[in-house]
């Protein structure tokens, strides 16, 4: 499958352009919206880091989160493209009481005083509608925080939490490229697996096999 | 009060500072230059000027968000999206409450609603679609929902389409080529002077009347087809449009 990392010049698109196996992966070589609504030709799925990028100023963070996505999208499904894997941030979901079960259902809550949060919410919304109207079938990874670059092993086998390494999150983005979603929009939890982990990952289990090997004594 | 209009130089501007003249202080801003003989206080701004839009809001006690870009690419999330980011961050900034914003009716019902069902109302969740005004125009609403939800800010947004003057002759060919019916059928309508109303009485109803801090409302007369419903307009800000749709949409009949 050829898949477009976007931006390219994301941290965590250049890992998975190393790690995706299997796939023809390229990063989107501006990092930035494509011209007008030129499309990406030759692309089977897109891949955005809708993640929050580090301290910049309200405008940037929401331009680059909202019209950036939108442009990218549209010019994606334009093109041809059938599948979007969106990833966005298991944050929003944070501000829920610790002693909860919080499953791919829930709520997200986002937070108005971090605008590049906010925005990661706003890209989910804009790929949910993308999704609504079938002109692209989106899977949104709702990744653990902090996302920590290399393997397990780098995470220091805490238990609880919601950390993720970036090799588990190509694992996850890997399976979701091809996975037989029957949604139109299916939000997935992905965190690295760990006793205690604060985030249930049902639908990555039965949609994406993730993760593939549970710790003994945690969750599948 | 003295309320801040953002965008007040278009279409609507003048129906909401007629209807709001004597009442309260304006202040006016909008990306164009103040018409001349403009009798406020007027400050031309883009709405998604961060910085501008926070020092605009100073000394104010509301904000009515007139403000929209519908067609272009980047215009469309500037004001549409950081627009309302930045007054409700100007809102929070400065203690101010109150917000009443505007946009349209498909920004909540969008087709996948409009192209299916009736009695279609502004409490459902929002479904814009992919087109670049609605959905601008819903990710800027949830920007203002997350500030309620996060902050003592009452958000009311008041959600529009077609709007006629209720003098003009054309309401009578409704049927005809170039007639209002070319627009829209069903018609959403409301009489121009009718949306300074609504925003004069969602600016003044009581925060104690709303049922939570983020209220949405279609702000049209009742209509007999049944798409749209506009009860919430009477049960919760206790007014309703004066120009009923038979005003503004009938065709002749020779009896």
């Amino acid at each position: 499958m050829r898949v477009l990392l976007s931006p390219g010049g994301s941290e965590l698109t250049q890992r998975l352009a190393d790690r995706l196996t299997g796939h023809d992966a390229v990063l989107d070589a501006d990092g930035a919206a494509p011209a007008g609504f030129d499309a990406p030709p030759g692309f089977d799925a897109v891949v955005v880091d809708g993640l929050p990028a580090g301290p910049v100023d309200p405008s940037a963070a929401l331009d680059r989160a909202t019209r950036r996505t939108y442009d990218l999208l549209r010019a994606a499904a334009g093109s041809g493209v059938r599948r979007c894997v969106y990833l966005s941030s298991l944050r929003l979901l944070a501000d829920y009481p610790d002693h909860y079960t919080v499953t791919e259902g829930w709520r997200t809550l986002p937070p108005a005083g971090d605008p590049a949060l906010l925005g990661c919410h706003l890209g989910e919304l804009i790929a949910r509608e993308f999704a609504r109207e079938g002109r692209l079938q989106v899977l949104t990874l709702r990744l653990g925080y902090p996302v920590v670059p290399g393997p397990r092993a780098a995470l220091g086998g805490v238990s609880g939490g919601a950390a993720v390494c970036t090799d588990d999150v190509a694992a996850a983005v890997g399976a979701a490229l091809t996975a037989p979603a029957g949604q139109p929009c299916t939000v997935v939890h992905v965190q690295s697996p760990a006793p205690q982990a604060r985030y249930l990952m049902a639908a990555a289990a039965d949609l994406l096999g993730y993760p593939e090997t549970a710790p003994e004594g945690g969750p599948a | 009060m003295k309320v801040l209009i953002a965008g007040g130089n278009g279409a609507m501007g003048p129906h909401v500072i007629a209807a709001l003249r004597g009442r309260h202080r304006l202040r006016v801003t909008d990306v164009t230059p103040a018409p001349p003989g403009f009798a406020h206080e007027y400050r031309q701004l883009d709405a998604g000027d961060h910085d501008g839009v926070i020092a605009a809001a100073d000394g104010m006690d509301a904000i009515v968000n007139l403000s929209v870009s519908r067609a272009d690419r980047r215009g469309a999330f500037d004001v549409n999206v950081r627009g309302n980011y930045n007054l409700a961050a100007a809102a929070v900034r400065h203690g101010i409450r109150t917000i009443v914003n505007t946009g349209p009716y498909h920004q909540v019902a969008g087709p996948t609603y409009d192209d299916f069902d009736f009695g279609l109302h502004p409490d459902l969740p929002p479904q814009p679609g992919t087109r670049l005004y609605p959905l601008t125009k819903a990710l800027g609403h949830e920007v203002l929902r997350v500030f309620s939800d996060r902050h003592d800010l009452y958000v009311q947004t008041l959600l529009f389409y077609l709007m006629r003057d209720p003098a003009d002759e054309r309401r009578l060919d409704a049927n005809e080529k170039g007639g209002v019916g070319r627009d829209m059928i069903p018609p959403y309508i409301i009489a121009w002077p009718d949306t300074g109303l609504a925003v004069r009485a969602a600016l003044e109803v009581d925060h104690a009347r709303l049922p939570s801090r983020c209220e949405t409302y279609f702000v049209l007369p009742a209509v007999p087809h049944g798409k749209y419903r506009s009860d919430k307009l009477g049960r919760v800000l206790g007014w309703e449009p004066p120009h009923r749709l038979e005003q503004l949409w009938m065709r002749p009949i020779d009896r």
